[in-house]
Order: C-alpha cells, then sequence, then structure tokens
C-alpha cells in the first residue's frame, strides 16, 4: 500500500474543505428551490455533496482518499454552521464510504471515467440505504421510492462524478497538481 | 579540520523539471559555527533553491533533479535528506503566508517544539521566552494567526524558528516585510544567536541589513553561479565597482563611498561598510559641497520636476474600518489624484495593507466614506504577489485582466522576464512574481487607481530601479499610484506624498519634502531611515524640487 | 467547575443531539435550548452576538423547512409525523436546537485543543490531524483570493460604461463570481498546501520519535461532574417532556 505524503494529506484536506464551502452554499440553493420543486429535491440536488470524495480521488489516487476528503468536508460543514449540525459527521462518513467503495474494488488502481462514474452511483446507493433508515421511508409507497432512487443515482453520477472529473481536470490545467497522481496523464497538460 | 564547521555543501545542483538551465550550478557554501554567511544575488539566482536544496526539500518534496553534497556539523559529507537538514537547521521561509502552520500564536512557536520531543515545561518557558524579547515579543500567546499582519507573520515564523536553537539558522529574505524597528530587533537577535555559537545562512537583497551583520558574503550572478565570496566590507565594495553592482542593493554609505572615490573626493583605499565609517573617512569635507552633490546624485535625492497633480481619483472622508471586532483603521481623510505617487509608511501592524485595499475598493469602511468618480476599476498588486495569480498561464493571466498578449508580452520582457505565454507563475522566484504582477498591471489601459502593496520587498538592485521607472511611467501616463512600503528611503526619492500610519491613524500627511523635513528633525512616528540620515549629514537638502 | 476536555464534551453533545432528535414533542427541544443559552450566556460567557450570527444559517434551515411542513406535508420525512402546524413547529425547534448544540460546542472549543486531544488521547496519527488543522487553516486566506480574483476581474471589465447605472453595478459585482470561481479558489488552496506541506514537514510533524504531549486536556474532575450532571438534566428533561 503506497504511504501518504504530507503534501497529499493536505492536498486532500484542502479540497474537503474548500468543498465543505460550497457544500454550505448548495445547501442554501437546496433551501431554496426546496419549496418549489418539493419532495424530490433531495434527491436532484444530492449529486454535489459527493464531489470532493471523487475530486479527491482522482487527484491524488491513493486508498482512503475518498473516504477522508468527505470527512473533512463534512468537519469543515460543521465548523462553519451547516444546519444539520453534528449528525454531518456521520452523513459524511456514509457518503465518504460509498464513494469510496469502487476505488476499493479495483484496488485503487483505475480512475477512468467508468469508475468515477461507479463512485458516484455507490455514495447515492449508500445515502439513500443511510437516509432510509433515518427518515424511515419504509412508510412511502414503494413506486415513489424507486422514482427517488433513481433520480439520487443519476444526480450522484452528474453531479458527482462527471463534474467531479471535469473540475479536477481543469484544476490540473492551472498547474497546481504537478507532482502528484493525476500528473501521470501527461496528455491532460498538454 | 576548519575551526568547527556548523555546515558545508558541495557542488550544490539543482535543475527544474522542464527548465531550460540550472536554477543552481554547482554551489560550494562554508559555514562557521558562531558565524553569518549573507547570501546575495539578483531575484532568480537560485538563493531560495539553495536553502531548499541544503535541507533536501528538493528533491524530497519539490519535483526536481539534484546534485551536491552537505554535511551538517562535523559529520560526514551526504546527498541532502530532510531528515538530517530537519535536525540540524532551523528555517525562515520566504513566504510568511505559506510558513505558519497553527491556529494561534502560542501553538505556532511550539509546534517544533512539541515535534523534538522536548519536556512540556521546557517547552512553556521558550513559548514565554520567544513572546517576551525577540522579533515576536508583544504578541498575545493565544492571538489568532490569520489576523496578523504580513510583518508580524514574518516575526512569528522568526520567533518559531529561533525557539528551536539548533545549531544552524537558514533565514530566506526575513527582512523583506519587517519595519526598521522590527529589522534592528531582528539584527540583534541574529547577534545574539551568533554570540552562542549559531551559524546563519543569511539571505537578503537589503544589503544594508547584510552589511551590518555578515563576516562572510557569497553573491551569486543571474545564472545561479558563484560571482564574488569573501569577507563582507570587500565584497560588496567590488561588487559597488562593477557596472550594474551585480544586481545587489547596495547599502547608502557603499554606493556614496564608491561614487565620492570616483570623483576623487574619498582615498582610493578607503572602503568604509556603513555611515560612521564614511563620516569618520571623510573629516572636515563633510560640509564641502562637492560631496553634498556628489552624494545627492549617488542617493538619487536630486531636485525633480513638480508632478501636475490631475483630478481626484479616490478621496476618504474620516473612515473607519473594523474587521474580526477589533477597529483596525479609524478617522482617515486622504485624496488620491490623478498622476501623482502616493508613499504610505509605517510600522507592522499599522494598518497600511487595509488602507490600501480601502484606496483600491477592496474593502468597503465600516463609518466614513468613500467617493471614487465612475471610470475603470483599481488596480492591486498584493502583498504576497502569489494572490495576484489564479491561472496556469502567463496568457491566461492577461486575458483575466483584459490585456492583448502583444501589449502584456511587451511589458513582461521589458521587466527581464521570459514572455513565454505559456509559462505558470508559479514558476517563478517570489522576486521575479513580484515584477510580473507589476509588469501586468502596468500593462492595463485607462487612467486608474493603482495600488502596490510592499512591491520593493524582495527586489534586487536593478529590477528595484526598473520599478521605480515603471512607476515613474506610470505616474506620466496619469495614474494615480499608491505605493505601500517600508523602505523609507526609496518611498522619499518616489513618492509626491507621504502619509505615515501610526496604529490606525494617520500621523503625518502631506508633500514628501514636508514629511521628510519632519523626520529628519525627528517628530513623525518612523525612526530616521540611513540613506536620508547619511544625506542630511552631508549637507545634502532633502528634496528640493525644482523651481 | 471548567470542563476542558474537548472528547468529554463531544460526548455530552452528541447525548443531547440523540436526545433532542428522538424528542416527538417540541418541549424537550425548547426546554434544551433554554437551558443550553443560559449556560453559554452564563458560565461560558459567550457574546450574544456572536451566538445570533452563528444562529441565522439554522433559523434560516428551520423556517424553509417549517414552511414545508406547514403548507406541504413532505411524505418523505415519515418520522416527524403529524402535519401541519404542530410538526412544523416541532422542526423549528429541533432544528434550533441542534443547531444550537453545534454552535455551542464549536465557540467553546478552540481547534488545537481538540486536535492535540485528538492526536494524544484519541490516538490519531498527527500528520493527518495536523494536515487537516493546516487546511482549515486556508478559509481565511482564500476569502482574501477572491477578494483579489474579483478585483483583477472588474479591473477588466471594458471602461465605458455601456448600460444603465445598475447594469454597471450588476456586472461589476458579478465580475469574476462565475463557476470557473471554484477551480480558482481551489487552485489557491493547492498552491497554499504545497507550502504548507513543506512547513509541516520542516517542522517535523512526521519527525522521528513521539510528540510531547504539551497543554492536552485530561478527563479530570471537572469534566466528569459536567457529563453526570449533563446526562441527569438530559434524562430529566426527557422524562418531564416525553409523554
Ligand atoms: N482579517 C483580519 N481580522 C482581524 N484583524 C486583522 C485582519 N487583518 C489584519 N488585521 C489587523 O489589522 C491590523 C493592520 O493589518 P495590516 O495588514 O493592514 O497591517 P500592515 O500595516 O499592512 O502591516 P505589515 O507592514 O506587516 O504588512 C493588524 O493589527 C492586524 O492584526
Ligand atoms: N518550482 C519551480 N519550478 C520551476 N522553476 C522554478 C521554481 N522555483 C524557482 N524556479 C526558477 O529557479 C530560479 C531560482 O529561483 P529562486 O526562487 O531560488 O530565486 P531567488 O534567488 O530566491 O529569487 P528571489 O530573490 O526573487 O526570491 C528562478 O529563475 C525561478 O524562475
Ligand atoms: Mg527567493
Ligand atoms: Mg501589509
Amino acid at each position: 500500500m503506497q504511504r501518504w505524503t504530507q503534501r497529499e494529506i493536505v492536498v486532500v484536506a484542502a479540497i474537503g474543505v474548500v468543498f465543505g464551502v460550497v457544500y454550505l452554499a448548495w445547501v442554501q440553493a437546496w433551501l431554496f428551490a426546496r419549496p418549489f420543486i418539493g419532495p424530490l429535491s433531495l434527491d436532484i440536488f444530492f449529486g454535489l455533496w459527493c464531489i470532493a470524495s471523487v475530486v479527491a480521488a482522482y487527484v491524488v489516487r491513493k486508498p482512503f482518499a475518498a473516504f477522508f476528503a468527505e470527512m473533512v468536508a463534512a468537519v469543515a460543514e460543521v465548523a462553519t454552521g451547516n444546519p444539520a449540525g453534528l449528525i454531518l459527521l456521520i452523513t459524511g462518513a456514509v457518503q465518504g464510504a460509498g464513494a469510496e467503495l469502487p476505488f476499493a474494488l479495483t484496488r485503487w488502481k483505475r480512475y477512468d471515467t467508468a469508475v468515477l462514474v461507479a463512485s458516484g452511483a455507490s455514495a447515492a446507493i449508500f445515502s439513500f440505504v443511510y437516509t432510509w433508515i433515518r427518515f424511515n421511508y419504509g412508510a412511502l409507497s414503494p413506486g415513489l421510492l424507486v422514482v427517488m432512487l433513481t433520480i439520487r443515482i443519476a444526480s450522484g453520477i452528474l453531479l458527482a462524478g462527471l463534474l467531479g472529473r471535469y473540475v479536477a481536470r481543469a484544476l490540473h490545467r492551472t498547474g497546481t497538481l504537478d507532482g502528484l497522481a493525476i500528473d501521470a496523464d501527461r496528455r491532460i497538460a498538454a | 579540520m576548519p575551526p568547527d564547521r556548523a555546515l558545508a555543501g558541495r557542488d550544490l545542483t539543482v535543475r527544474f523539471a522542464g527548465a531550460a538551465r540550472a536554477a543552481l550550478d554547482r554551489i560550494d557554501v562554508d559555514l562557521a559555527a558562531g558565524s553569518v554567511l549573507g547570501v546575495l544575488g539578483p531575484s532568480g539566482s537560485g538563493k531560495s533553491t539553495l536553502i531548499a536544496a541544503l535541507l533536501g526539500v528538493i528533491p524530497e518534496l519539490v519535483p526536481a533533479t539534484a546534485g551536491g553534497t552537505v554535511a551538517w556539523g562535523d559529520g560526514a559529507f551526504a546527498p541532502p535528506s530532510l531528515a538530517a537538514g530537519r535536525a540540524a537547521a532551523a528555517v525562515v521561509q520566504q513566504d510568511p503566508d505559506g510558513a505558519l502552520v497553527a491556529l494561534a500564536v502560542a501553538d505556532e512557536i511550539a509546534f517544533g517544539l512539541e515535534s523534538d520531543g522536548l519536556p512540556a515545561a521546557e517547552i512553556d518557558a521558550r513559548v514565554a521566552a520567544a513572546l517576551a524579547s525577540g522579533p515576536a515579543a508583544g504578541l498575545l500567546p493565544d492571538a489568532e494567526t490569520l489576523a496578523l499582519s504580513g510583518g508580524w507573520r514574518q516575526r512569528l515564523a522568526w520567533a518559531a524558528a529561533l525557539a528551536l536553537r539548533r545549531p544552524v539558522l537558514l533565514l530566506d529574505e526575513p527582512f523583506a516585510h519587517l519595519d526598521p524597528q522590527a529589522a534592528s530587533v531582528a539584527s540583534d537577535a541574529i547577534r545574539t544567536a551568533r554570540a552562542a555559537g549559531t551559524a546563519t545562512l543569511l539571505v537578503e537583497h537589503r544589503a544594508d541589513l547584510v552589511a551590518g551583520l555578515a563576516d562572510q558574503l557569497l553573491v551569486l550572478d543571474a545564472a545561479g553561479r558563484p560571482l564574488l565570496r569573501g569577507p563582507a566590507a570587500q565584497v560588496l565594495a567590488e561588487a559597488a565597482e562593477r557596472r550594474g553592482a551585480c544586481g545587489l542593493r547596495l547599502p547608502a554609505a557603499v554606493l556614496v563611498a564608491a561614487a565620492l572615490r570616483r570623483a576623487g573626493l574619498l582615498p582610493e583605499d578607503a572602503h568604509p561598510a556603513d555611515a560612521a565609517a564614511l563620516i569618520a573617512a571623510l573629516g572636515p569635507r563633510c560640509q564641502d559641497p562637492a560631496v553634498a552633490a556628489v552624494t545627492a546624485r549617488a542617493l538619487d535625492q536630486q531636485p525633480r520636476a513638480m508632478a501636475t497633480p490631475g483630478p481626484v481619483r479616490v478621496a476618504l472622508g474620516d473612515a473607519t474600518v473594523r474587521r474580526g471586532g477589533t477597529t483596525i483603521l479609524s478617522g482617515v481623510d486622504l485624496t488620491v489624484c490623478d498622476g501623482t505617487i502616493l508613499g504610505i509608511a509605517g510600522s507592522n501592524g499599522a494598518g497600511k495593507t487595509t488602507l490600501g485595499l480601502l484606496l483600491a475598493g477592496g474593502l468597503r469602511p465600516s463609518a466614513g466614506q468613500r467617493c471614487a468618480p465612475p471610470g475603470p476599476a483599481p488596480l492591486v498588486v498584493p502583498q504576497n504577489p502569489a494572490l495576484a495569480f489564479a491561472s496556469g498561464s502567463l496568457r491566461e493571466e492577461a486575458r483575466r485582466r483584459g490585456v492583448d498578449w502583444a501589449a502584456a508580452a511587451t511589458r513582461i520582457s521589458a521587466a527581464g522576464l521570459p514572455a513565454d505565454p505559456d509559462r505558470n507563475p508559479l514558476r517563478f522566484s517570489q522576486g521575479e512574481r513580484r515584477r510580473l504582477a507589476v509588469a501586468l498591471a502596468a500593462a492595463g489601459g485607462a487612467s486608474r487607481l493603482i495600488l502596490l502593496d510592499e512591491p520593493q520587498a524582495g527586489l534586487d538592485g536593478p529590477s528595484l530601479a526598473a520599478l521605480t521607472a515603471d512607476l515613474l511611467a506610470l505616474r506620466r501616463d496619469g495614474h494615480a499610484v499608491v505605493v505601500v512600503a517600508h523602505d523609507l528611503d526609496w518611498l522619499a526619492s518616489l513618492a509626491d506624498d507621504l502619509a505615515i500610519l501610526a496604529a490606525g491613524r494617520i500621523a503625518l500627511a502631506g508633500p514628501v519634502a514636508e514629511v521628510v523635513g519632519r523626520i529628519l528633525d525627528g517628530t513623525a512616528p518612523v525612526p530616521v531611515p540611513p540613506g536620508l540620515a547619511l544625506a542630511a549629514a552631508l549637507g545634502v537638502v532633502p528634496l528640493k524640487d525644482a523651481p | 467547575m471548567t470542563p476542558r476536555d474537548p472528547l468529554a464534551r463531544l460526548a455530552v453533545a452528541f447525548g443531547a443531539f440523540v436526545v433532542v432528535t428522538l424528542a416527538p414533542r417540541p418541549a424537550t427541544s425548547a426546554v434544551v435550548f433554554a437551558l443550553l443559552l443560559a449556560l453559554l450566556l452564563g458560565p461560558a460567557c459567550v457574546p450574544l452576538r456572536r451566538i445570533l450570527r452563528g444562529l441565522t444559517p439554522f433559523a434560516f434551515f428551520a423556517l424553509t423547512s417549517a414552511w414545508i411542513y406547514a403548507v406541504a406535508p413532505d411524505p418523505t420525512y415519515g418520522a416527524i409525523g403529524g402535519t401541519g402546524w404542530d410538526a412544523a413547529l416541532l422542526v423549528t425547534v429541533r432544528t434550533l436546537c441542534v443547531g444550537l448544540i453545534s454552535l455551542g460546542y464549536v465557540l467553546t472549543t478552540p481547534a488545537a485543543g481538540l486536535a492535540r486531544a485528538l492526536v494524544h488521547r484519541a490516538g490519531m496519527p498527527r500528520r493527518i490531524v495536523c494536515g487537516t488543522l493546516a487546511a482549515v487553516q486556508f478559509l481565511p486566506g482564500l476569502a482574501e483570493e477572491l477578494r483579489m480574483a474579483r478585483l483583477v476581474a472588474r479591473a477588466a471589465l471594458p471602461d465605458q460604461d455601456r448600460g444603465g447605472r445598475i447594469i454597471v453595478a450588476i456586472r461589476r459585482w458579478a465580475a469574476g463570481l462565475g463557476p470557473t470561481i471554484i477551480v480558482t479558489l481551489l487552485a489557491g488552496a493547492m498552491r497554499r498546501a504545497d507550502t504548507a506541506a513543506i512547513a509541516l514537514e520542516l517542522r517535523g510533524v512526521a519527525g522521528p520519535g513521539q510528540p510531547t504531549p504539551w497543554r492536552v486536556a485530561r478527563f479530570q474532575r471537572d469534566d466528569a461532574a459536567f457529563a453526570v450532571l449533563s446526562g441527569l438534566v438530559l434524562a430529566a428533561v426527557a422524562i418531564l417532556t416525553w409523554r
């Protein structure tokens, strides 16, 4: 197992902190949209709350990068006054574990688009199970549940997997990631 | 075996990935215990790279190919390693923002001591000592490091390095952001460390500070190769003789002595290193008008054309700024006109950066008002040049500023920097980044307010002269230029109006001749700078503007 | 009695959190809110202004949630139960109480103290805790960077003022605030991460040997007393208001 360097630790923590603030802004956007979109708003907005893990894993490509980034994002959210409060630490852990699963299954070797998309989807599934328990989804009609799950997975794929990959490649073009694992895709820089 | 050698480097070479030439080319370094080695050289000559190479930061943490060996104390020569470097040396890094790792002052000083595993009582004692005397004296133990000003961050980094009490001290331009009073406290800290047997490697552009401290000097040329080496006074005198002074910012006394020698007013063999020695060497001829004329020309204090102030660009009325619950600026009345240069000076934490941001519209006053006529928005060259860049290439930086690449390229090459559109602004040294930020600001079009925060920090001789020419050109083009700086000598020779800040209030403001007069007769809250003091001692009437 | 151990207080905060989340009636949250507010304003002497400023996001969240429950009960939130105004009240009071617990903990716990407790007592690796602490320190610097980026973008706006004053003001305000703002902030964070990592390595964060446990808050008598007392109070409030 490759050992983390101090730079990689601070890079992933920094990604978590920056996205922690972005998550806070996205929560406000969700609150505005919720009265208009109604019950499915959480599932539609869900994806962006897992983008930190995809960006961190894609940049650093070391074991547990996704989980660590999501945990730091959750800590940053609590520190900057997110309305969900301390429970966010558990939410962050669940989403981080979900995002980490596809990378673990491929033994942290493959970071192509398929694995990143799988990471978004897996985070959505983990989150769905967690909110099922927390908000007693059992009381809902099965038809609604299926719709909610598919929307959440789609949101995870789009806003976490694909958008995360796009943000990471744009970040690489600024030249601040030289020497990290993402640098291996030399063609990005060209 | 040399007298207890503290540090020796042999054939240190560094080449950055994708760089045309080696940043450091076969450098030898010798540093004896209880001595100070000054390392000077133009911007981009590899001084910071030398410190990083000695410590093993290159290649372990920064991707580059490195060669050469280093020996700490009387250990054997071996390729540089971070573990050995960290155990033997304490470092003050060039970028004070990046060097702080803790959130409170006491935790910052204690961080290195905790890593060393010192007993807790010893840590408490050293932290208390560091806050009682030395560069960080006066800071509260649980003050937030994030709310410190640029200068105070550097003083805290100093205190943290000194508290480690390592046999070797590596300082990378430690005086860049310090005000004169803090600089003298820091110089005393170096002297006490030297007396205690610590070996200090001091990288600094302000040769007036290095001249008083260094026993030996090593001067690098622009290509990272050794140019001059030897005792301090002799090396400085030799540098003064050479054209362009090897890119160094020489002390006022050495400059004037060289000019007087050329004019035959000083014997050839007299090499005074500081003002007192020069005045002693001149003896009765101190009042000789010929000496005064030569001195005025050498120190750039000649009378110059009055600036014709244009319309008011920005005016502050009784402005007050509060941040984080503390009042930083109060009751500030100031106007800046187009086609003039306003200099803002004052001690660390006086509020200069805050006043600059207030003038440039980056900060809104908590009380009072800021009125500026409609027009193009102000341009800012921040105190930490890295803040000015946010993209991956110079072409993108020009696009962000709405400047076409051709205009930007001419300005960049005029500043002596490679105008390669795809080069990343991060791939430059600190001084080069500052010149880059100023060049991109100068490339901007319409008449507007341009704020430069400590632009002279970390610049070598030619770059400072180029910067002065740039600022005078901006003034001629009708821009309103605001320059925040600690170096009063340079500010007095450049600005049309001066404002001296003390504890968030304007203590003294007005035309430069009047303010300099008040400084020389000691009624201003800033110490008399060396250049002006020497000029006054040699009968130069300060800044008579052309009739 | 000054409870200094951050880990014990974290446990108490989580305990209060569980009680408030599971309580079916708003009275529990209201009582816990009042007690905690008194505790913060009194012995912990946290200024009221900072508490109010900290509570605004929670108040905003509570109001929008309450409005939804009052107008269109959201089937996905079955755990709330009930419909209409009493569900809205329950959500509001609970969110405010959760907010105050979180805020109370953040305002009374110095981050460095918590970090050292995590390293020396919870055994977390120092490289990770100090790396995260350094990363949290980037935020004010990034706010400064955002200010500079917006100044540069505003300066790049074409100089002649097309359109009315309001359009110019809006364009000037929005300059530099596009979606690329995330990449700009991330680039600044990455640059700071490099220098911070070098500074941490030079200061021996992964140094040989164990770091000294300096100023680490231990679990003392005061902490035990605080934990027991708050446990009793929570139990009493739960029992009295649960029925
Ligand atoms: N974000 C902030 N929050 C609270 N206080 C601050 C903040 N930024 C600066 N200050 C305080 O404002 C005062 C002035 O800061 P400023 O940076 O303007 O000083 P300065 O004159 O530029 O100092 P220097 O010469 O060291 O750069 C300082 O005491 C500093 O502690
Ligand atoms: N990370 C880097 N990657 C590529 N080139 C670099 C890097 N850092 C510095 N350089 C180049 O190496 C040379 C030496 O840089 P260095 O920072 O050592 O100069 P310096 O003497 O410290 O200059 P200054 O006095 O301005 O700080 C410069 O030409 C710079 O452009
Ligand atoms: Mg340097
Ligand atoms: Mg400043």
